[in-house]
This record gives structure tokens, C-alpha cells and sequence, in this order.
């Protein structure tokens, strides 16, 4: 294989598109294996931990990672042709929504673009998301996690309401919440019932990752 | 009843007082308050109320009454009725009858020459009809109708909203600036982000094309001076400007793409004469240094961040309000609401230059609780005497804060655009000697028509 795997997690982490995409092209040119793509693809994606990295520590900022999740985009665009088919060896499932009443959803698609980076299979309900419409998705996805997000503050009003839904319908306990977006805080997340909440997708996705892990 | 004349000149006396560096009576206060509010407090349906305006009156006086604000509790005007009828993309409702904007591309990276060439050409020309899907390109008779209408219905809200307002301000005293004297326009970056790129497109384009930005931006400066300039220029009146992209960048990008044609569109307003006032949307703090640099009595609002700081940087030469978090009135008890308040005119009173707002106004009754918003309100209005009164706080000279950028700014043009020298060159009239009278006439419909079609973005 003639990618540097390592230069390649790099560049994604240093947002450089230029290299990331000569990288690529010229790997899916020397015509690979499905194995060999799928690792170079593991290689961009463990970029997105050095962006959620250097956001954690003030160098990087939420621009920064709407275009590293672009980035990332294109490159699974490129690797496309060549990449074997997905084993589902998934680290964990998100269900995902913005809720009800609020359109809002760049913060929203941020953490899922770095949850599916992280490894985590994500399903996106979209936004303005009735508690109803949750709670028949939850049945159906079964999954390890909701994310509940929102903008307005009207969203935390949702949020109470969806997990209120949740416990009538008995899956309260077979799921950890998380609550993100602008209005949310330590206080909302107690009145709420969630497990965790934040106003950043990169913790976010650690908070998750930890919830996950050992399982 | 009318205007209680002695409280009316108290309050006009403190905002002269605030806006010319002087330490007022007290500190005044002008809070903010979504309708939406008053129309679920009063049980009314809201998406119907919003249409029909029954029964509005008296649901805002039901809520306004209790705030012993100084100026009118107010709000941006929201128009479904011109969303419908324009089929308007950027405004939509949710299902919990609130209007909202989603994130929606209108431009693509590729035409940021075609808009450069000539902004308004192109608002005209291609955003509109992107953006209001009722227009119909291939029937200019239809399309000129659905504009018409649609006009028509944005400036039957506002008046609705302002009427209520002037009966309202009539009856409870409120101090308001005349509306020849306000205006509202946005940084030519934000306006990028928030009408053409959105969020996502904006934030690839500083990486791949920041000289596209850059240049995109220094070409909206005239049009965005002359939307945002009133009528009549004062110290008093404000262009009010939300900040909306700033601190989801680096501030390096923000420097090279946001702040120069930002601070040139401040500084050329207050060469006029005119102040801006500022809603800074997150956490500007490590902004300051550059909002140091804007002219005496810039007004800046701010959400999050430290008031301390914020006071030290900017306390001497602008005037700073925000920073209470409105989030409170819902998750804390009413004492803590007023304890927060004290801790905050403790820090940002003192000197003066400082009236008091919320981080922002509450946007619906469920996430709020009005008893401890009227309150805090109550407890600053009686708790915020100045026992200096008179001394001036201000320090600098204003002449000295201000940039003369004006030369560097071209004068606004586009084909759309008949200025009095064009109506001189290429009309007559068949009574001569009016003709420039008719010519600064129509110009200023010219005007009108550009501030009614900006003010629709």
C-alpha cells in the first residue's frame, strides 16, 4: 500500500484538503483491496479525534469542525469506489434528533458526523422530531444512545417531554440520553431526566464513547 | 390614557444621559420579550394569533404591563403571512408555531464573482427568485404580483406591531427612539453566511476561497451602509447589528475576513453621525481588544463571557448591557434570579455606560417564568440609582475614536438603482423647473424600495 497512514491522519487533522485528497486519489489509483481502502479510511476518520482534540483545547473552533466533517465526507467520496463492504462492526448506536418545534440542525449533524467517525452507527430522525415519532424509532432501532438536540429554547421544553414519553413507554432504562445544543445546561439535564448533556460535540462523542466502552 | 409626562422625560433624560456619556439617574433598563410569549401566556392559539392578530393587544398589555422597563419589551416582527404569500424558503414554521430559519444554500462557491460584480444586481436577480419560491421566473406579471403581495403583508405586521407598540408606550410611558432615526443591517460576512452560504457552505469557503470572502465582502460595504443608515442621523437612534458567525471561527480568519469590513461599516456610520448597537450571539471575549477599537458609544449586547473583562476593556468608551442569563427565570428560584442580577450591576454599573438587558429575550412561555423576569426587572429599576449622577463617563474625545473610512467606501450603484443625476440626465418632465425635485422624490423611492427589499433577507 502506498499511503502513510499516519501522514494521512495528520492532514485530516490539520484540515488540509489538498493533501488528504491527493492522498486519496492516488491510493484508489494503484488500484487497492477493499482491506487495504478500509484501513486508509480508518486512518481519516481517527483525524477527526485530533480535531475533536484541538477544539477541546481552543485551537480549533465549531468551523473547524463543520469542515473537518465535510472533509471527511469527500474523502469517503473518494474512497468510495474501492471500499469493501461495511462489516457492522459498529462501536455502538445513536439514535439522533432534533426536537420537537426546533429546525435547527448544524449542531445536530456536527455530532453525528464525529459519532460516525468515532465508529458509532447513526440514525438521523432529522428535526422538529414529535416525543411520539422518538419513542416508535426507539422500538424499532434499539439503539445504546439518544441524542436529543436542539437550538431554541423551546427545545428543552421537547426534550422533557420526549423522555417523559420514553419512561410511559417503559424504555427509559434500556437507553443513556444525551441532550446537546445552545440552551442546554447542568440544571435543564436534572429537570430534563437526561444523563448527560453538552454544548459540545466533541465532548459529546467522549461522553458517548465512555458509556459504550467495555460493553 | 396617555404619556405620564414626568416619568416619559425621566426616562428620555437617562437614555440622552447613557448615549452622550453621562452617568444617568439610574440604569436604565430595556428588555426584550418574544410576542410569542404573550400570545401563550394570554391561552391564545399561536400560529392562528400570529396570523390573524385577534386578540394581540391585549395579550401584550397582560404581559407588558408587569415589566417596569423603560423602553417598550420588544421584539423583532415575524411575518407568516409574507413567508406564505412569498413562499418565502428562509422562514418556516414548526410545528410548535414558532418561525424559524433553517440552514438553506442559495449561492454555490463557484458564483462568488457573479455576486461581487454587483450585490444587489444579484440579490435581485438570482436570490430572490431562488429564495421566494412563489416568484415565477417565466411570468413577470405573476411575479410582480406575489412581491406585491407579499410586500404588502411584511408591512401590515410591522404596523400591526407597531401600533400596538405606540398605544402601548402611549399608555405605560415608554421612551423610544423616533423611527427615522433606527435602522437594522448586518456585517457583509454575516450576511454571506446567513443568506447566500450558510452555516456549512461559509465555513468551507474560509478554508477554500478566503480571497472570494474577502472580496465579497468589501463589495456589500456600500449597499449594507445604505440599508442599515436612517433616515436621520443621531447619536440617540442606533443601527441595531446581530453578530452572528465571529466566534465559530478562528481568530485569525476573523481578523482577515470578519473585522475589516465589519469595523469599516461601524466606523463609516458614526463619521455620519450614527451609533451602531450590537448584539454579540455567544461568547465574544476573546474579541474585545478588536470591539476596543470601534467608536465612542458603540453598544454591545453580549450573551456569554466574562462581564468583568468585558467592563475593563470596553467600560470607559462604550456601552455594554447583557450578559444575565435569561435561561434563570425557569431553572432558578426568584431570589436567585435577583441575586444574579445584583452580582451583575455590582460589576457593570459602576462609571455608568451600562444599561441592563438579558443575554437575550425569552422566546416561550415553557422555557421561561415570567414571575421572576418581572422580578428581576423590578428589582434593578429600584436598585440601580446613581448616587453620582451628571459626571460624564466617557474619557476619550469622540472625534478621536472614529476611522475615516468614508473615502475608502465607493459610492453604492447598480442598475436597479436610479439615483437623482441618472432621473436628471434621462427623463423630462414637461414642467422644467421641478424636475430636480421630482428627482430627489424618486430617488428616495429608489431607496425605500432597496430598504424593503433588504429588509425581506
Amino acid at each position: 500500500m502506498n499511503v502513510d497512514l499516519k501522514a494521512l491522519t495528520q492532514a485530516v487533522g490539520d484540515l488540509d484538503e489538498g493533501t488528504v485528497a491527493q492522498t486519496l486519489e492516488s491510493f484508489v489509483a494503484s488500484a487497492p483491496s477493499g482491506d487495504e481502502a478500509q484501513k486508509v479510511l480508518k486512518a481519516c476518520q481517527e483525524g477527526m479525534a485530533i480535531v475533536g482534540d484541538l477544539f477541546e483545547k481552543g485551537e480549533y473552533f465549531v468551523g473547524d469542525l463543520i469542515f473537518a466533517g465535510e472533509l471527511l465526507t469527500s474523502a469517503i467520496a473518494i474512497l468510495k469506489p474501492v471500499l469493501a463492504e461495511d462489516k457492522g462492526d459498529k462501536t455502538g448506536k445513536i439514535l439522533l434528533a432534533t426536537v420537537q418545534g426546533d429546525l435547527h440542525d448544524i449542531g445536530k449533524n456536527i455530532f453525528g458526523g464525529m459519532a460516525d467517525a468515532a465508529g458509532f452507527k447513526i440514525a438521523d430522525l432529522g428535526i422538529d422530531v414529535s416525543a411520539a415519532t422518538i419513542v416508535a424509532e426507539m422500538k424499532e432501532y434499539k439503539p445504546d444512545i439518544l441524542g436529543l438536540s436542539g437550538v431554541l429554547t423551546l427545545a428543552l421544553d421537547s426534550m422533557k417531554t420526549t423522555v417523559d414519553a420514553l419512561i410511559a413507554a417503559g424504555l427509559r432504562d434500556k437507553v443513556k440520553i444525551i441532550i446537546g445544543g445552545n440552551p442546554v445546561t447542568e440544571e435543564s439535564c436534572a429537570i430534563i431526566g437526561a444523563d448527560a448533556f453538552t454544548k459540545n460535540a466533541a465532548e459529546g462523542v467522549k461522553i458517548c464513547q465512555e458509556w459504550v466502552k467495555g460493553r | 390614557m396617555l404619556y405620564d409626562q414626568e416619568l416619559l422625560q425621566e426616562r428620555r433624560k437617562m437614555y440622552t444621559d447613557l448615549y452622550t456619556g453621562i452617568i444617568p439617574k439610574r440604569v436604565p433598563i430595556s428588555v426584550g420579550l418574544a410576542t410569542e410569549i404573550s400570545i401563550e401566556n394570554a391561552g391564545l392559539p399561536l400560529a392562528q394569533t400570529q396570523w390573524t392578530a385577534e386578540g394581540l393587544e391585549d395579550a401584550i398589555e397582560n404581559v407588558v404591563k408587569n415589566i417596569k422597563s423603560d423602553t417598550f419589551p420588544s421584539d423583532v416582527a415575524r411575518s407568516p403571512q409574507y413567508a406564505e404569500l412569498s413562499g418565502d424558503k428562509f422562514w418556516n414554521m414548526g410545528k410548535s408555531g414558532i418561525m424559524q430559519h433553517p440552514e438553506h444554500i442559495y449561492m454555490q462557491p463557484e458564483e462568488y464573482d457573479d455576486f461581487t460584480h454587483s450585490p444587489y444586481d444579484y440579490i435581485l436577480e438570482k436570490l430572490l427568485p431562488r429564495r421566494l419560491t412563489k416568484l415565477d421566473e417565466s411570468n413577470s406579471i405573476k411575479s410582480a404580483l406575489v412581491l406585491f403581495k407579499a410586500i404588502t403583508a411584511m408591512n401590515n405586521t410591522r404596523a400591526t406591531m407597531g401600533m400596538i407598540q405606540g398605544k402601548l408606550a402611549a399608555k405605560y410611558s415608554f421612551f423610544s427612539v423616533p423611527f427615522e432615526q433606527s435602522g437594522f443591517t448586518v456585517a457583509p460576512f454575516d450576511f454571506i453566511a446567513n443568506c447566500l452560504r450558510g452555516f456549512t457552505g461559509m465555513m468551507s469557503d474560509i478554508k477554500r476561497c478566503p480571497e472570494k470572502v474577502s472580496e465579497a465582502c468589501e463589495a456589500l460595504l456600500p449597499l449594507l451602509l445604505k440599508f442599515g443608515l436612517p433616515k436621520v442621523q443621531t447619536n440617540i437612534g442606533a443601527i441595531f447589528m446581530p453578530c452572528h458567525m465571529p466566534t465559530f471561527m478562528r481568530p485569525a480568519e476573523f481578523e482577515k475576513m470578519y473585522y475589516p469590513t465589519f469595523s469599516k461599516l461601524i466606523h463609516a456610520a458614526a463619521e455620519k453621525g450614527q451609533t451602531f448597537s450590537l448584539f454579540c450571539e455567544d461568547n465574544w471575549m476573546r474579541y474585545l481588544d478588536y470591539l476596543q477599537d470601534l467608536p465612542q458609544g458603540t453598544r454591545f449586547q453580549f450573551e456569554y463571557g466574562d462581564p468583568k473583562l468585558a467592563k475593563e476593556k470596553l467600560g470607559k468608551d462604550h456601552i455594554i448591557t447583557g450578559f444575565y442569563p435569561s435561561g434563570m427565570f425557569k431553572t432558578h428560584t426568584k431570589q436567585q434570579c435577583i441575586d444574579k442580577a445584583k452580582e451583575l450591576l455590582d460589576i457593570l454599573a459602576p462609571g455608568g455606560n451600562y444599561y441592563f438587558n438579558f443575554d437575550k429575550a425569552p422566546l416561550t412561555l415553557g422555557s421561561t417564568n415570567l414571575e421572576n423576569y418581572y422580578a428581576v426587572v423590578e428589582y434593578v429599576a429600584e436598585n440601580s440609582t446613581y448616587e453620582n449622577a451628571g459626571e460624564r463617563a466617557f474619557v476619550s474625545d469622540r472625534e478621536s475614536t472614529i476611522k475615516h473610512v468614508l473615502k475608502d467606501i465607493p459610492v453604492f450603484t447598480s442598475k436597479y438603482y436610479q439615483t437623482k443625476e441618472d432621473y436628471m440626465q434621462n427623463n423630462s418632465y414637461p414642467i422644467e423647473e421641478i424636475k430636480p425635485i421630482i428627482a430627489s422624490i424618486t430617488e428616495g423611492y429608489e431607496t425605500m424600495t432597496l430598504k424593503t427589499i433588504m429588509g425581506l433577507l
